[in-house]
């Protein structure tokens, strides 16, 4: 590619950050096995089975 | 409708006015009119028949060596020197895949290079005139020859001799054929006696150009064709204005008769074949293989009606046992058709072809599983890699581009060698149940299109028929259905690409919910890019598409009248996002072809608002490295600030500037095309890349996901910009929330999920569940 003024502007920090954060979620959703968006509500059901067989 | 023949008649009437040049009286050749086939022909000894085959004649070179004798590079580059210091410019070959047309996938012949379609009709678009290009071409329709016959080959060079726009340019009949005669005289030393040139006609298959043909022959063999493009058929000969010039030389023919050797291959594949031979520890009988040679034109598939009694013929006529009939004569047959294979693959490979189960690439399988097949029948200790890189040195004086790109080719080839091996495994029940057994060529048809099992993984050949049927229905589907909506042609005044969002332009019909206006701009649906939205008058504009030069605006509960004058105005917010969109489809094709290797070309795309789609030709899944580094390349791309430059130029000078890459979206249907620059990465285009003046302003490139969506094509899903903020955004609130449920910070997520699954885990077990 050519080469222009290279200038990693505040936009691409924020990028750069969010990528990061969604790695993360990519990451954390892998261990349980499912979709990045369904990890909250699949780390709920998780704590409760694990709190309720406890109890057992 | 009339026939070739007919046409061939009423030329046949002024034999000299059509096929006579200067030089035939001055040399000495007389005509004289063939008893068999009614032809004309010259010739300067007195001989009984014109020289075709078809006519009785028999190869009257092989081992009779009469001209110089000269190796196949050597015959190029003399033909070259000869043409350049005879006016001509000689042009780099074109790519093998004919990228720049949309009835054909393959270059058949050198004339292909310099025709164009312009709104459905052929022209002709050239670099230089007049020219010699050594033209590499591929066929596929003679496969079961290849190997056999000495002299058929799925690749070969068609050097092109093209003079164009007579009489204002170029040149005509008396021109081409004086520098074929000294050509071959002067150069290939051949005596002028032994040349003998042949009448035909030559035409388009529609007869919309057509001409005398001078067919060179020499000993037997054409050597060389000329057409002269001199008229078009409109219920009767009507003379075209721009007359052309298509000589098209065979370089493996006059390498053949330069060498007398036994086979065309001999002469043409160098020191491939002795490469071949020691590796695979093959001792040749000549003097059998010489006797085998003499009678080899009787197992040209395209004549015989029993094969296998041709074959047993021979057998018989040699004397020799069907043992060794396979081991002296079919294994050489199999050696020299794996190397015009190979040969073939490297060509396509290298020009961005990759083998696959349809279009362009269903011909590169067939070719590849029939080596490996022939490999493997044999037991040859031979690698197609290894033979790729031979003919990559051997050529590379011609075509060095084979050797630049040799890691390519032997990448692809390994890839396809290994999938070829995973469906025979895959396969081995329904081979083990099929083997044998005397199935019909559909049934073979369609086994090899549903499993890729060929005939011969079930003990059984491969017939002409089957590659026939194959061949038709692959070449069939080659051009795409396009939508069609039955509207009188009006043409609109498109000003698109002009940074205007809001105009009145005047109703000029309404069918049913479409409007055409007598200008516009609305972009409609076209390279890939989704159309703009927006609304006329209070009417909402939800679909815009182009038929022809008209565009038609679909809008809900039309209300509009014909002749009104009405109130547009274009969604700006979406034509931004979708430039956005489409400029990183660019970026990121450039970005998975330096990433992934030379065979990445664009197969298809959609640049919506939401994401944007850029399908791409490679053997495999991404891996999350790949992925990764395409990305991080994409984003070096729009951080470097590039410009974005969009210029208009015609296709011959955005061909001979930027090559064929540029048709990424495939062939072009008018002479002047849209070029759209972003660094490196230069494609004919119609988007509205001019939006935006630098990569800058299409924001940071995310890509969502990838998928193989069909065999040789893989889906890379992407977003940029705000969209690409806007959906790490809500990833980053996702994340929040799980942070917030596990009660720990966002960093130690995943450390904490880990710990509750395997806790969770734990408790499950002592439970006993």
């Amino acid at each position: 590619m050519e080469k222009g003024k290279k200038e990693v502007g505040k936009m691409s920090s924020e990028f750069e950050e969010l990528k990061r954060k969604y790695k993360i979620l990519k990451e954390a959703a892998k261990v349980f096995r499912v979709e990045d968006k369904d990890l909250p509500r699949v780390i709920d059901r998780f704590k409760k089975e694990l709190e309720e067989m406890r109890k057992s | 409708m009339v026939s070739k023949k007919e046409i061939l008649q009423i030329l046949q009437k002024e034999p000299e006015k059509y096929w006579e040049v200067d030089l035939f009286e001055r040399e000495g050749f007389k005509r004289k009119v063939c008893p068999v086939c009614g032809k004309g022909f010259w010739s300067i000894e007195e001989i009984e028949h014109c020289p075709d085959p078809e006519c009785g004649e028999e190869y009257g070179f092989i081992g009779n060596q009469i001209a110089k004798k000269m190796s196949y590079i050597e015959v190029w580059k003399k033909m070259e020197d000869f043409f350049i210091k005879n006016g001509h410019a000689s042009i780099p070959r074109y790519p093998v895949l004919a990228r720049w047309r949309d009835d054909i996938y393959y270059n058949i012949a050198s004339i292909v290079d310099f025709q164009r379609f312009d709104n459905g009709v052929m022209v002709f678009e050239y670099p230089a005139n007049p020219l010699i290009v050594p033209q590499v071409c591929l066929r596929f329709n003679d496969i079961l020859n290849v190997g056999v016959t000495g002299r058929h080959f799925t690749a070969f060079v068609m050097p092109g001799q093209h003079a164009f726009n007579y009489p204002k340019e170029g040149y005509w009949k008396n021109e081409t054929i004086e520098l074929n005669f000294r050509f071959l005289t002067e150069v290939l030393k051949i005596p002028k006696e032994k040349l003998v040139y042949v009448e035909d006609l030559w035409t388009m298959p529609d007869f919309s150009a057509l001409g005398p043909y001078i067919e060179t022959f020499s000993l037997g063999l054409e050597l060389s064709n000329s057409g002269f493009m001199y008229f078009t058929w409109k219920d009767g000969l009507k003379e075209l204005p721009m007359k052309v010039v298509d000589v098209g030389w065979g370089l493996e023919r006059l390498a053949w008769f330069s060498n007398a050797t036994l086979t065309a291959y001999d002469a043409v594949f160098g020191d491939v074949i002795d490469k071949f031979l020691k590796k695979a520890g093959i001792n040749v009988d000549n003097e059998l293989f010489e006797e085998y040679s003499r009678l080899s034109g009787k197992l040209n598939i395209e004549d015989v009606v029993d094969f296998k009694a041709a074959r047993r013929e021979i057998i018989e006529k040699l004397k020799i046992g069907e043992k060794e009939f396979v081991e002296k004569i079919e294994k050489i047959q199999a050696m020299y058709a794996i190397l015009d294979h190979t040969r073939a693959l490297a060509f396509a490979i290298s020009d961005g072809g990759l083998p696959s189960n349809s279009g362009a690439g269903y011909f590169l399988r067939v070719i590849l599983r029939r080596a490996l097949n022939l490999i493997e029948k044999f037991g040859f200790n031979v690698d197609l890699g290894e033979i790729a890189v031979w003919h990559a040195d051997y050529l590379r004086p011609i075509f060095p581009e084979l050797k630049q790109n040799e890691n390519e080719i032997v990448t692809v080839i390994n890839a396809e060698k290994k999938k070829f091996g995973e469906s025979k495994n895959r396969n081995k029940r329904i081979i083990e149940v099929n083997y044998g057994k005397p199935l019909s060529t559909e049934e073979l048809v369609k086994l090899y299109e549903t499993y890729g099992i060929s005939p011969e993984e079930l003990g059984l050949e491969s017939t002409k028929e089957f590659y026939d049927i194959l061949n038709k229905k692959h070449v069939a589907s080659i051009r795409e259905k396009k939508e069609s909506i039955e509207i009188e042609p009006i043409e609109t005044t498109t000003l698109y690409y002009e940074p205007v969002f809001e105009f009145e332009a005047k109703v000029l019909k309404v069918k049913e919910n479409y409007v055409i206006l007598d200008k516009t701009h609305f972009f409609p649906r076209q390279g890939g890019q989704e159309c703009d939205r927006g609304f006329i008058n209070n009417c909402e504009v939800e679909e815009v598409i182009k038929i022809g030069k008209t565009v038609l605006h679909k809008v809900k509960n039309c209300n509009l009248k014909e002749g009104e004058i009405v109130k547009c105005k274009v969604d700006k917010e979406r034509r931004m996002i979708l430039s956005k969109h489409h400029s990183a489809t660019h970026i990121v094709n450039y970005a998975a072809r330096k990433i992934i290797g030379n065979w990445v070309w664009q197969a298809g795309s959609n640049v919506d608002v939401d994401k944007a789609r850029l399908d791409i030709t490679h053997f495999e899944n991404l891996s999350e490295d790949e992925i990764e580094k395409i990305e991080n390349l994409a984003n070096e791309i729009v951080e470097n600030d590039l410009p974005i430059e969009v210029n208009v130029m015609s296709r011959v000078e955005a061909e001979k500037k930027y090559g064929f890459r540029i048709y990424q979206g495939g062939a072009i249907p008018e002479r002047n095309v849209r070029i759209v620059k972003i660094g490196e990465e230069v494609e004919a285009c119609s988007g509205t890349h001019n939006m935006l003046k630098s990569t800058k302003e299409i924001g940071n490139i995310l890509i969502l996901g990838t998928k193989r969506i069909q065999d040789g094509v893989v889906r890379i899903e992407f977003c940029s910009g705000d969209v690409a903020l806007n959906y790490l955004r809500e990833k980053e609130k996702i994340l929040r929330e799980a942070a917030e449920k596990l009660g720990v910070r966002e960093d130690e997520v995943i450390e904490v999920s880990k710990k509750l699954f395997e806790e969770w885990k734990k408790e499950r077990k002592r439970l006993g569940k």
